[in-house]
């Protein structure tokens, strides 16, 4: 019964986990990169889908707390 | 001076009285400005590549474009949560109001983006935050503007009303890619001025449009069905519970998602945008010639949205919709198949004559990419391979062998992974990398993209009024919002993406046509077993008459 309602959630969590992934294995790669801007540069494609990953987390709590009506009065 | 659109107001037998034009012109103006909005972003994702990332990182800058683009994907449903709850609290005229404005302002922002070389890495965060904007925007308009249409509509005539809202993606698509063809291809400005300022000007004339839409929508009254349901207190004080909580609402979102939304999302993207990337990466056709093709057929195929919508008001709904899905999923291969004959012919015959099979060690297969990444030969020949268009096989080298790769070209070997002697090999045996323009067949070639968006124009064309039909007053907005933009957006917007993904991972140039057919059959089956056509329901009627 909840499965639509928690659709969105998973989702964006899925999105958050991708991109989580993706940054932080960028950011461990890019550390054995040898030339300082090609670093830089890779630590800063890492950081932005890490941005990525945080923006999927929030979109997954605020669906968490919509669905359960624990956003706003009327909805409770 | 408001005007009030009476759904009473006499027409013709078959005719539309000026209320309801005036309700249709108004929201499909303002639906239309915010698909062209939307769909900028898409045409114009690889200038943004350059331009909000590092240089030097082609690959992982437009993998990067694309993520910021599939962020505005991502939040599409929460716009339909969040204004498809203010819709059924609020009002559906007020909500959409908002929508346009939001969706106003984040565009024409867009334009007045500061690029990376002027502020580094907040470039992009800055664009991800009004793409989320234009989302969460888009989400909750078009369920705003298929409710409010349906809700003024005559009896009978639902799904002519309404597929009037469905013309609008496609039309706000071909807006788009006619905008950026004059500023790229119409001798207004150099091909380095677009990418360097150019690129902003179909942003900043979103403001005009704006502005238009605004006005035009400040003009309409609140829909009379929902003014009664508020005079009669029977508005929903919790609209989401109501939706996807309680039983049995929240099963037919489930199952307008399964049986109906899906199956339109990825027809819908197969007909417009896997068929612009066909021609473009896999036959090699020039990006105006291609871009002139799929604009003049969607501009053949827009007025069946219409015909549909008008037939599903005689026949039902749900038929045109699951006869769409079916015939795609059937015939795809096929019409894939003959534009590949039609449109590149040497490709075809290349193929046919010159089997090609890449033996090699140490293959990995790459989706996401950064500048850490690195690439065995053997993911070099076949990237190359892939964005040549070419159909191979794989196989495995032995561990002994002296070669990590060999590419085997009819009955010509190369034990090498360098890309200008493989291209030199392949052009030997007659491949051309690009299409030969006096080698297609125009009239065949414009058929097949015709037939695809008469696809498109089936499951496309009487959705919104079936979906309206599916809730009750009180939760439609937030209900049909919902299944819409994760069936249209999420199945379909991920389409380019996964289909790409499978033609790259198996070699095979047609195989990404599996997930379309998979998940039209899969609503085709779902929509036959559970749903039911409700075009003669009384929009205002009990609750209970949606049970």
């Amino acid at each position: 019964m909840k499965l639509t309602a928690q659709l969105t959630q998973w989702m964006a969590l899925v999105f958050a986990v991708l991109c989580g992934a993706y940054g932080v294995y960028g950011m461990i790669a890019s550390g054995a990169l040898a030339e300082g801007a090609v670093r830089d540069d890779a630590r800063g494609f890492a950081g932005f889908w890490l941005f990525l990953a945080g923006v999927g987390v929030v979109l997954a709590i605020v669906s968490w707390l919509m669905a359960r009506g624990k956003l706003g009065t009327t909805d409770a | 001076m408001a005007t009030a659109a009476n759904p009473a107001a006499p027409a013709g037998k078959d005719g539309i009285s000026k209320d309801e034009t005036r309700v249709i012109f108004a929201s499909s103006l303002g639906t239309v400005f915010e698909w062209y909005d939307f769909y900028l972003y898409a045409t114009l994702a690889p200038f943004f590549a350059a331009l909000f990332f590092p240089k030097g990182n082609d690959t992982a800058a437009l993998l990067s474009a694309f993520a910021t683009y599939a962020a505005g994907f991502l939040i599409r449903p929460f716009g339909a949560l969040v204004f498809g709850r203010i819709g059924d609290l609020v009002g559906r005229k007020y909500t959409f109001l908002v929508t346009i404005i939001v969706m106003g302002f984040a565009t024409f922002a867009v334009g007045l983006l500061p690029t990376f070389s002027s502020i580094g890495w907040f470039a992009p965060i800055l664009l991800v935050s009004l793409r989320l904007l234009q989302g969460l925007a888009l989400g909750g308009e078009y369920g705003g503007a298929a409710t409010y249409v349906a809700e003024h509509a005559s009896p009978g005539k639902r799904g002519y009303d309404t597929a009037w809202i469905q013309t609008t993606a496609t039309l706000g698509f071909f807006l788009s890619l006619a905008v950026i063809g004059i500023c790229r291809f119409g001798n207004v400005m150099t091909p380095a001025q677009f990418a360097e300022w150019g690129w902003r000007i179909p942003f900043l004339v979103s403001l005009i449009l704006l502005i238009f839409s605004i006005y035009i929508r400040l003009k309409l009254n609140e829909s009379p069905v929902f003014q009664r349901m508020k005079a009669e207190g029977k508005g929903s004080t919790a609209p989401l519970t109501d939706s996807f909580l309680r039983y049995p609402n929240n099963k037919f979102v489930l199952l307008a998602l399964l049986g109906a939304t899906a199956g339109q999302g990825v027809v819908w993207y197969t007909g417009q945008f896997y068929a612009l990337f066909f021609l473009t990466i896999t036959l090699k056709v020039d990006g105006l010639t291609a871009y002139t093709l799929i604009a003049i057929a969607l501009l053949l195929g827009t007025p069946f949205f219409i015909i549909f919508g008008w037939l599903s008001d005689r026949i039902g709904r749900l038929k045109i919709i699951l006869a769409g899905c079916l015939i795609a999923s059937l015939t795809y291969f096929p019409l894939f198949g003959a534009l590949t004959h039609y449109v590149n012919p040497a490709l075809e015959q290349f193929q046919q004559k010159n089997a090609i099979t890449v033996a090699a060690k140490d293959c990995n297969f790459h989706i996401f990419v950064g500048p850490w990444s690195t690439f065995s030969d053997c993911d070099k020949t076949k990237d190359f391979l892939t964005k040549s268009g070419l159909s191979f096989k794989s196989t495995s080298l032995l561990g002994d062998s002296p070669d990590s790769v060999v590419v085997t070209i009819g009955d010509t070997e190369i034990r090498s992974a360098d890309q200008a002697k493989l291209l030199e090999a392949l052009k030997a045996k007659g491949y051309s990398p690009s299409a030969a323009k006096d080698q297609i067949n125009w009239g065949m070639t414009l058929l097949i993209l015709f037939i695809f968006m008469i696809y498109v124009t089936m499951v496309y064309g009487p959705i919104a009024a079936f979906l309206v039909e599916m809730f009750p007053t009180k939760i439609r907005y937030t209900s049909m919002s919902l299944p819409y933009h994760i069936g249209n957006g999420w199945f379909g917007g991920m389409l380019p993406l996964l289909a790409t993904a499978m033609v790259a991972a198996t070699g095979d140039i047609y195989y990404g046509l599996w997930y379309p057919i998979v998940v039209a059959m899969i609503t085709f089956v779902v929509g036959l077993l559970f749903l039911k056509d409700r075009m003669n329901i009384a929009l205002d009627a009990d609750e209970s008459a949606y049970r």
